[in-house]
């Protein structure tokens, strides 16, 4: 049968010595949806957004997004890994937990670098100032500012990216990565560490990325920002799926409930 | 009510952050007036900033004939310091892209030197020239002489020097850090233990003597380089290192300048951003190989003898101590920094054996009082189009303590 989702994680092992952070695990995401991944802490929720970006390889199973082997490439002769950035070229883009941006640079800069992941200047072309070099750089501050915009925070393009609170770094963030135009955004905990009201803002900001045609992969631990939000959710403990489901599923499930609280809670 | 003692904390440390960047003192406010007055008259004042420093730079040689100058601005200001001074001007530009730009430590630079060096004394015919004379089938009237082809050596040298980086590069810049610094400070050695044996090819440890100077004779142009200390060297590298300066900030401000700061800043991140991060490394690696190349070159074709010795391992710490002190990632510090390194132990001749005290000294204040160098890499901050800096930054909040 065509799998008609746009990623499909079957069967994926990823063992480092004797512990398994993930154990065949089995996650479809369907496109344009807000899919939620959850699990108490050391879950291997993070581990599988490893996987799905090229970041690790898995012990054992496949990773396919919109169909293609997300793991490998063919090429003459066999097949080799796929290497990040070529991940982030097909459509994959990730925010970090622990934010990641380049602190050195400003808010508009850094987003530039993901706007760049569809660029083709060379070395030669940015030495002579070839029309390319022109178009692409022009390109690339106008997909940044409009981006900026769209998360709001276009007044702080010019700051350096270390100088911006915690919660405009992550929206930062979230635009660096739609500016690499991904089909499908993972975002790691990206209302972690914010105030209420800026939950309710990143929430918001959640649902236009989606109406805007990318679907969404989203960890979070706020059960309020993943219940509002998801359409489905799959649930980790101990590297295993537990459950997956509707957030009304998820929330009635006894094996979840003894997961975040304990057996007797369960029983 | 621990929370609210921490919150005051972090508060403290916001105000205290936000006071240093928004301070109102004099200078603070002289230098926002003197940045506000270069944007406005940016179009034409930078061009002709440009012109009168290039025309100064040309000049310096000539300062001695024109003045009498104390007997110190006139060892700075010899054909030979100077040619020096831009020799390791360039190679630090080339370092600068590497180290300071792409963050990879490269302890190996003095290699493509030696590979630019002997890719000069090999052609122009200068080793089989020496070769010969030691071994007594050759003679004076044998010796080398510049022909004009000889002039696309520095070609073949860019090119062997980009071939051999690509081949050091593209299995060593997988490594991080401590790892390539390792591998290149080896790759250094292997290069100068070659030259010295073998013996078939570089003539070994003795050296190649010989090389030619070069020359131009086309219609009215008649140039003959000279001996070591002609002037006319400076003026040759001098337009290397304008050529290498502009091409330098032209890849800065470009795909391939945000890529190579991103890779620096956070590899992994960086990766999965879609940059194409071993390529651009190597890009970053292979420029910087070039630009030594092309300077060896013209140093054998000065010096006219090359040996082994010449390209020890602490030429390649001498080219990064320039960049370091001059500010990593700073175009107008590695060329500060080549300048004061070369320049430094003889202006202090008369200090005699003591001159490198005192250049040490001034090497270990410099990296104690401003660690960041002496022109720190200010990253051109991209501006909104119709907007100051100015005008956004006082509202950067101050981040939370928890962000780390």
């Amino acid at each position: 049968m065509m799998s008609p989702d746009l990623l499909d994680v079957r069967g994926v092992t990823m063992r480092f010595g004797g512990l398994a952070a993930l154990q065949d695990v089995n996650i479809a995401v369907a496109e344009g949806q807000v899919f939620g991944l959850i699990g108490p802490n050391g879950a291997g929720k993070t581990t599988l957004f490893n996987v799905a970006t090229g970041m690790q390889t898995p012990t054992e199973g496949t990773v396919r997004f919109g169909g293609e082997s997300l793991l490998q490439t063919s090429r003459r002769f066999g097949t080799r890994r796929r290497r990040p950035h070529e991940i982030t070229a097909l459509g994959v883009a990730r925010t970090f937990q622990n934010i990641r941006l380049f602190p050195e640079m400003t808010a508009l800069e850094n987003v530039m670098v993901g706007a760049d992941a569809h660029h083709r200047q060379n070395v030669l072309d940015a030495i002579f100032r070839t029309p390319r070099q022109r178009r692409e750089d022009n390109e690339a501050q106008q997909t940044a500012e409009n981006l900026l915009q769209f998360v709001g925070i276009y007044k702080h393009a010019n700051a350096l990216a270390s100088n911006l609170s915690y919660g405009d770094q992550r929206r930062v963030e979230i635009a660096r990565a739609l500016a690499t135009r991904p089909r499908l955004m993972l975002l790691d905990e990206p209302a972690a560490g914010m105030n209420p009201t800026e939950k309710a803002t990143l929430s918001e900001l959640v649902l236009r990325i989606r109406d805007q045609g990318h679907t969404i992969l989203i960890i979070e631990h706020d059960m309020r920002v993943v219940m509002g939000l998801c359409e489905r959710i799959a649930v980790l403990d101990y590297g295993r799926k537990i459950a997956e489901g509707t957030p009304d599923e998820i929330q009635r499930d006894p094996g979840v409930i003894e997961a975040y609280l304990g057996s007797e809670a369960a029983g | 009510m621990t929370g609210s003692i921490s919150d005051r904390i972090a508060d403290a440390q916001g105000r205290a952050k936000a006071l240093v960047r928004n301070g109102t003192g004099p200078v603070r406010a002289a230098a926002i007036r003197a940045r506000e007055w270069w944007n406005g008259h940016r179009r034409w004042v930078q061009p002709l900033a440009w012109f009168v420093m290039i025309a100064i730079a040309f000049l310096l040689p000539l300062l001695d004939q024109w003045f009498t100058l104390p007997i110190w601005l006139q060892r700075a200001t010899s054909g030979g310091t100077l040619s020096r001074v831009a020799l390791f001007t360039l190679f630090a530009l080339g370092l600068n892209v590497v180290v300071g730009f792409a963050g990879l430590l490269d302890l190996g630079y003095v290699a493509f030197w030696a590979i630019g060096a002997y890719t000069a004394g090999i052609l122009t015919g200068a080793a089989d020239y020496t070769k010969g004379l030691r071994a007594g089938t050759a003679d004076l009237a044998d010796k080398p002489v510049w022909e004009p082809w000889m002039w696309l050596i520095l070609v073949a040298a860019l090119a062997f020097a980009v071939i051999a980086g690509i081949v050091l590069g593209s299995p060593t810049l997988r490594l991080r850090g401590d790892y390539l610094a390792i591998v290149t400070l080896g790759f250094g050695e292997i290069v100068r233990i070659t030259a010295n044996n073998l013996d078939t090819v570089t003539v070994g440890p003795r050296g190649i003597a010989s090389i030619p100077h070069p020359e131009i004779h086309a219609g009215p142009v008649d140039l003959a380089w000279g001996t070591l200390i002609d002037d006319k060297y400076y003026w040759l590298l001098l337009v290397f290192v304008v050529l290498w300066i502009v091409a330098i900030r032209m890849l800065d401000r470009s795909r391939i300048g945000r890529a190579w700061v991103a890779i620096r800043e956070d590899e992994i991140a960086a990766g999965a951003m879609g940059v194409p991060v071993v390529r651009m490394k190597l890009a970053a690696f292979v420029i910087g190989a070039s630009t030594a190349g092309v300077g060896g070159v013209i140093y054998a074709e000065q010096v006219n003898f090359i040996n082994p010795p010449t390209f020890s391992i602490l030429q390649s710490i001498l080219i990064l101590s320039m960049v370091v002190i001059g500010g990593m990632g700073s175009t107008w510090g590695a060329v500060l920094g080549a300048t004061l390194v070369v320049l430094l132990p003889e202006v202090f001749r008369e200090f005699e054996d003591y001159r490198f005290f005192v250049f040490g000294v001034t090497i270990v204040a410099v990296m104690a009082f401003r660690p960041q160098g002496l022109l720190p890499s200010r990253r051109r901050a991209l501006e909104l189009r119709g907007h100051t800096v100015e005008d956004h930054l006082p509202d950067v909040e101050v981040a939370e303590g928890e962000s780390g």
